[in-house]
C-alpha cells in the first residue's frame, strides 16, 4: 500500500515537473583580443533571436534564457580554428515542435573589428537579425517555420562572398540588401512570403537568385538601379510594371545605362514574383 | 597618476575588498582548504561534476576550492585555478587560470586579472575596471543540461508524446462521432467491406496507397494540358489531399469499429447505434493503448523507438487494411456484406430467418444443427 502511494506521488511528482516551465540564464563573452577570422555557428530551436553588432570591445558576447524543455544550452568556442558554436540545441532543429516566443530569448553579439563567418541554424523561432556594421565575409541562414527579420542597417565593411538564405516555411523580411556587400544573393524559400529590398549603398552589381515554392517574393529595387530579371515560373504571377521584355529576359528602361545592375533569376512554383521600385 | 589619484584608488580597492579581506583572515585559501579536505560538501562535488559536462575549459579540483568569499590581494598572483563554493571572488590580484564560483559574484577589480575564464554559476561576472582574458561565464545555475537536466526532458518528453496521444485519440474519436451521427451509412458500408475479407482490403489498401502520387500525377497531367486546368491545379492539390485523408480516416474509423466488435458485442437489448458506438470507442482504445504505451516509454530511446515501431506496423496494417476496404466499397457506398468470417458470424445469427416476400409466406422453420451421425 505504501509502495504504492509512494509510485502514485513520484507519478504527480513527474508530470508536475513536466508541467511546469523553470527558466535559466547564461551570459557568456569573451574579450576582443586580436583581428582574426572568427566563424560562428548560431542555432536556435525556438523563441527569439536577435542578433547584432557588440558596442562593447569583446568578440562575442552572448545573453540567453531557455527552459531547458526540448533543448539545452550551446556554449564552445575552438581557439584553435576560431570557432564559436552558441545558442540552443534541440531535439530536431527543423520541426521543433514547442514555440514559446514570449519567454525564450537570445541575444547575440558580434565583433565589428573581426571578419566572421556566420551560420544561423534556426528552428521554430522568431529571429531578428541587424548584420550592419559587422565584418561578414560569409553568411548563411536557415531556417524551418520561422519569422525572420534581416536588415543590414549600415554596410557590411567586408566583401561577402556567399550570402545565402535557405528558409522552409517562412516570413522573410530583408531590407538594407544592397549594405550586405555581396555580389551575389541566394533566396531559397519553401513557402512563404518573402520581401527582399535592396537599398542601401550601391558598391557593386548584384546577382539574386530567388527560388520560391509556395508564396510570393517581392524585389524592391531603387530606381537609378538596372534591373533584368529572369523569371522561371510553373504557375504563378509576375508583377513587373516597369520592365520590358527583351530576349528571354525582363530588363528595366536604365539597364544599359544605369550604374549599377541587378540580375534577378527567379524561379516559383506557384506564387507571385513582384518587382518594385523604389526611390532611391 | 597623481599621488591624491592614487590614494583614492588604493582607498576604493580596500573599501571594495575589506569584507572579503575579514572573510579570508579567518578561512584562508590553505585553511579552508583544510576543511574542505575533511569534509567537502557532496554538493560541491556533484556541482564541479556537472559543471565540467557543461564547461569545456578545466574546472579546479574540489580541493583547490574554498568556501566563502575570497579575495586575490592587488600584487599578488595565484599560480593555479581559484574556486570557490558559497561566496564572491575578488580579484584584484593575477590569478594564472581559471576562477570558478559556485553560488557568488566574480568581481575583478582595477589591476585585477584573470588569465582563463572567469565561470559564476548563481551569479555574475562583474568587471570593475579589471579584465578577464578568457571567456566571461555567468549561469543561473546548472540546469537543465547538467543538474537533471536529462531526467527533466526525459520526463517533459514523456509527457508531451502522452499528450500527443490524448490529442489524438480525441480528435479520432470526435469525427468517429461525427461520420456515425452524419454518416452513418457510409462507415457501415466500410465495414462490410471489411466483413468481406481484411486480408482483400489489406491489398487493396496497400496498392492504393502506392498508386495514391502517380494518380496524383495523371490528375495534374490531365489539368495541365488544357488552360483552363491549369489554374485548378493548386485546388485539385488540395482537394486530392483532403479526399485521400478523409478516405484514410473512414478506413481507419471502420477498422477500429470493427476491432472494437470483439469486445463490444451485442447482447440483443441495447440500440444497435450504440453498440456500433461503444465498438468504435474500444476499437479506438485498443490502437490508442498501444501508442500510449510507446509514449509512456518515452524516457527510454531503445524501448520507446521499439514501441513506437510496434503501434506504427499494427496502425499502418489496420489503416491500409481500413483504406482499401473504403476502396473496394467506394467510400462505403456499396454495402453487401459478402461471404467473410465476420459476415458468415453476423449473418448465421440470422440464418434460420428467411425473409418474408411480399407475396408472403406462411411460415419458416430454424434449420436443425447436424449433431453426431444424426445427419441424414
Amino acid at each position: 500500500m505504501t509502495r504504492g502511494r509512494c509510485a502514485v506521488a513520484l507519478v504527480a511528482l513527474a508530470f508536475g515537473t513536466a508541467g511546469a516551465q523553470t527558466w535559466h540564464s547564461v551570459e557568456v563573452s569573451r574579450p576582443l583580443r586580436d583581428s582574426g577570422q572568427l566563424r560562428v555557428h548560431a542555432v536556435y530551436a525556438g523563441g527569439k533571436l536577435d542578433i547584432r553588432a557588440a558596442t562593447e570591445p569583446v568578440l562575442f558576447g552572448m545573453q540567453l534564457r531557455y527552459s531547458g524543455v526540448g533543448g539545452h544550452p550551446v556554449h564552445t568556442y575552438d581557439s584553435t580554428n576560431r570557432t564559436l558554436t552558441v545558442g540552443v540545441s534541440g531535439e530536431t532543429i527543423e520541426f521543433a515542435h514547442h514555440v514559446d516566443n514570449s519567454a525564450g530569448q537570445m541575444n547575440l553579439e558580434l565583433s565589428q573589428h573581426v571578419p566572421i563567418n556566420l551560420d544561423v541554424d534556426l528552428g521554430a523561432a522568431t529571429a531578428d537579425l541587424d548584420l550592419g556594421g559587422l565584418r561578414l565575409t560569409e553568411t548563411r541562414v536557415h531556417s524551418g517555420a520561422a519569422q525572420v527579420t534581416l536588415a543590414f542597417s549600415t554596410p557590411n565593411v567586408a566583401r561577402m562572398s556567399v550570402f545565402e538564405i535557405d528558409v522552409g516555411a517562412a516570413e522573410l523580411d530583408a531590407t538594407g540588401l544592397a549594405n550586405a556587400n555581396a555580389s551575389s544573393i541566394r533566396v531559397n524559400a519553401g513557402v512563404g512570403a518573402l520581401d527582399l529590398t535592396l537599398d542601401g549603398n550601391w558598391t557593386q552589381d548584384v546577382s539574386l537568385d530567388v527560388t520560391a515554392d509556395l508564396g510570393k517574393v517581392a524585389v524592391r529595387v531603387p530606381s537609378d538601379v538596372g534591373i533584368q530579371v529572369e523569371a522561371q515560373k510553373v504557375v504563378a504571377g509576375f508583377e513587373h510594371p516597369d520592365l520590358v521584355k527583351r530576349g528571354e529576359y525582363y530588363v528595366s528602361s536604365n539597364w544599359d545605362t544605369a550604374r549599377y545592375k541587378l540580375r534577378v533569376r527567379a524561379n516559383t512554383t506557384l506564387g507571385d514574383i513582384d518587382i518594385e521600385r523604389t526611390v532611391h | 597618476m597623481s599621488s591624491r589619484r592614487r590614494v583614492a584608488t588604493i582607498a576604493a580597492l580596500l573599501a571594495a575588498a575589506a569584507p572579503a579581506l575579514r572573510a579570508q583572515d579567518s578561512s584562508t585559501p590553505q585553511a579552508a582548504g583544510a576543511k574542505q579536505a575533511s569534509r567537502t560538501p557532496a554538493r560541491l562535488k556533484s556541482a564541479i561534476d556537472l559543471l565540467k559536462t557543461t564547461e569545456h575549459e578545466p574546472v579546479p579540483p574540489a580541493s583547490a576550492f574554498t568556501t566563502g568569499d575570497r579575495l586575490i590581494p592587488a600584487g599578488s598572483t595565484v599560480a593555479s585555478a581559484v574556486g570557490v563554493w558559497k561566496g564572491n571572488l575578488d580579484v584584484a590580484g593575477k590569478v594564472a587560470g581559471n576562477a570558478v564560483v559556485i553560488n557568488g559574484d566574480i568581481r575583478v577589480h582595477a589591476g585585477g586579472v584573470i588569465t582563463g575564464d572567469a565561470v559564476s554559476v548563481g551569479g555574475h561576472v562583474i568587471l570593475d575596471s579589471g579584465s578577464v582574458q578568457g571567456e566571461s561565464v555567468s549561469l543561473s545555475d546548472l540546469a537543465p543540461s547538467a543538474t537533471g537536466g536529462a531526467l527533466t526532458s526525459a520526463i517533459s518528453g514523456t509527457w508531451v508524446a502522452g499528450k500527443v496521444v490524448v490529442a489524438w485519440f480525441a480528435v479520432l474519436l470526435i469525427i468517429g462521432v461525427g461520420v456515425m451521427i452524419f454518416a452513418d451509412g457510409t462507415l457501415d458500408g466500410v465495414v462490410m467491406g471489411l466483413e468481406r475479407g481484411i486480408a482483400r482490403a489489406f491489398w487493396a489498401g496497400l496498392l492504393g496507397q502506392v498508386l495514391i502520387l502517380p494518380v496524383l500525377l495523371v490528375i495534374i497531367v490531365g489539368l495541365l494540358i488544357t488552360i483552363i486546368g491549369l489554374l485548378l491545379v493548386p485546388f485539385a492539390i488540395v482537394a486530392y489531399t483532403i479526399v485521400v485523408a478523409g478516405l484514410l480516416t473512414l478506413g481507419f474509423l471502420a477498422i477500429a469499429r470493427l476491432s472494437g466488435t470483439l469486445v463490444a458485442r451485442n447482447d440483443g437489448m441495447s440500440n444497435p447505434r450504440s453498440v456500433d458506438l461503444r465498438a468504435l470507442l474500444f476499437g479506438l482504445c485498443g490502437y490508442m493503448a498501444l501508442w500510449l504505451l510507446a509514449a509512456a516509454f518515452t524516457w527510454s530511446p531503445a524501448l520507446g523507438t521499439i514501441l513506437r515501431g510496434l503501434a506504427l506496423a499494427v496502425t499502418w496494417v489496420a489503416a491500409t487494411a481500413g483504406f482499401g476496404a473504403t476502396l473496394l466499397s467506394r467510400a462505403g457506398t456499396r454495402r453487401d456484406r459478402g461471404s467473410g468470417w465476420m459476415a458468415a458470424a453476423a449473418s448465421s445469427q440470422l440464418s434460420w430467418q428467411t425473409p418474408t416476400p411480399v407475396a408472403g409466406v406462411a411460415s419458416a422453420r430454424r434449420p436443425a444443427t447436424p449433431t453426431g451421425g444424426a445427419s441424414r
